[in-house]
């Protein structure tokens, strides 16, 4: 093997990543040419400054840090759902509330109506109620107008 | 019993729900994964809550890991992908901030002059500087560099942890290596250990 073609494979070389031929070949070239072992020492060195570079020792704190983080990650979606169920509870209950509200007018006006013997105007009058909820005396008021 | 053995307990021991399994997965692991958001990071702060963010992903994914590959490669693809959305969210940042304005417009804000070096700062202007020089490599350069020199993953296993083949990461750490002589060559500040 040529010099160069051993300057150009001495990363790999370091590395482990040559078949077992190349690399004996290798090791054989070193043993006589300084300036490749330099090269070689060269890159051996910048490595380390490069592992150097990103220490870390290992943390209990760390351990500690990631299981917390875990615990609230599943604690959240208890509230998780908790929160929208509550949400959800109050809005159903908040239509309910309107609605309940617009049929006891409704109711009271229909029977109103019925009394007078006129379901016609009650069943229109539900109609209306179903689509846009007017007051009792808006009902009264349409009435009035039809009657005119 | 081995310690892949112990390993594989305790993996099937965390998929069961088991948080005190999974905590010893986190000891045996978190050195190697810290050290890789820092490298590809290059931020301790953004690197520390990096690496507790990847181990609680994997706890989440946990009934997603078949095994086919190994759980440390596992979680090595996990930070990788992690590091990366750090990465454009950071870049993101960077583009609609002040920083970023002036590096578009191609000004460079004043910086603080720094005293006589002596022997201590030496040492930290030389991790400044490589540092540097890594955090100027493409981010794909660098990811393969540190899983190498810092982690001592083999080629099969940096190709299985970036889903890509040997030949690819062989001619991108070829380059990335070149790229960093070249750098360190025109900068002469590549401390020798």
């Amino acid at each position: 093997m040529e010099h160069g073609d051993v300057v150009n494979r001495l990363d790999e070389y370091r590395d482990g990543e040559l078949p077992a031929g190349v690399a004996r070949e290798i090791a054989g070239h070193l043993e006589t040419c300084s300036s490749c072992r330099a090269v070689l020492d060269d890159q051996a060195a910048r490595a380390r400054s490069l592992s150097g570079l990103v220490r870390a020792q290992p943390s209990d704190a760390f351990v500690r840090t990631v299981m917390e983080r875990i615990a609230a990650e599943e604690a959240p979606t208890g509230v998780r759902w908790v929160m929208p169920t509550l949400a959800a509870g109050f809005a159903a209950a908040s239509i309910l509330v309107v609605l309940g509200l617009s049929t006891g007018n409704g109711e009271t006006a229909a029977s109103e109506l019925l009394e007078v013997g006129d379901r016609e105007i009650a069943d229109s009058y539900r109609t209306i109620e179903s689509s846009e909820v007017p007051t009792h005396d808006q009902v009264l008021g349409m009435l009035v107008e039809e009657e005119s | 019993m081995t310690a892949t053995d112990d390993e594989t307990a305790l993996i099937n021991r965390a998929r069961q729900g088991d948080r005190d399994a999974f905590g010893a997965l986190v000891r045996l692991h978190e050195v190697n994964i810290r050290r890789l958001a820092a490298g590809i990071l290059l931020d301790p702060v953004e690197a520390e809550d990096a690496a507790q963010e990847v181990f609680v992903k994997a706890w989440q994914a946990l009934g997603r890991f078949r095994g086919d590959a190994a759980f440390s490669t596992w979680l090595h693809r996990i930070a990788i992908n992690h590091c990366r959305d750090i990465s454009r969210a950071r870049s993101k940042r960077r583009w609609l901030s002040w920083d970023g304005l002036v590096e578009t417009l191609g000004g460079r804000e004043p910086v603080e002059a720094a005293g006589p070096a002596d022997a201590t700062t030496r040492g930290t202007d030389a991790r400044d500087s490589l540092r540097d020089l890594l955090g100027g490599l493409p981010a794909g350069w660098r990811e393969i560099l540190v899983l190498r020199e810092v982690e001592g993953l083999s080629y099969v296993e940096i190709a299985e942890t970036l889903d890509t083949t040997e030949d690819s990461v062989r001619a991108k750490l070829k380059r990335a290596r070149e790229a960093v002589r070249d750098a360190a060559r025109h900068e002469r500040t590549v401390p020798d250990v």
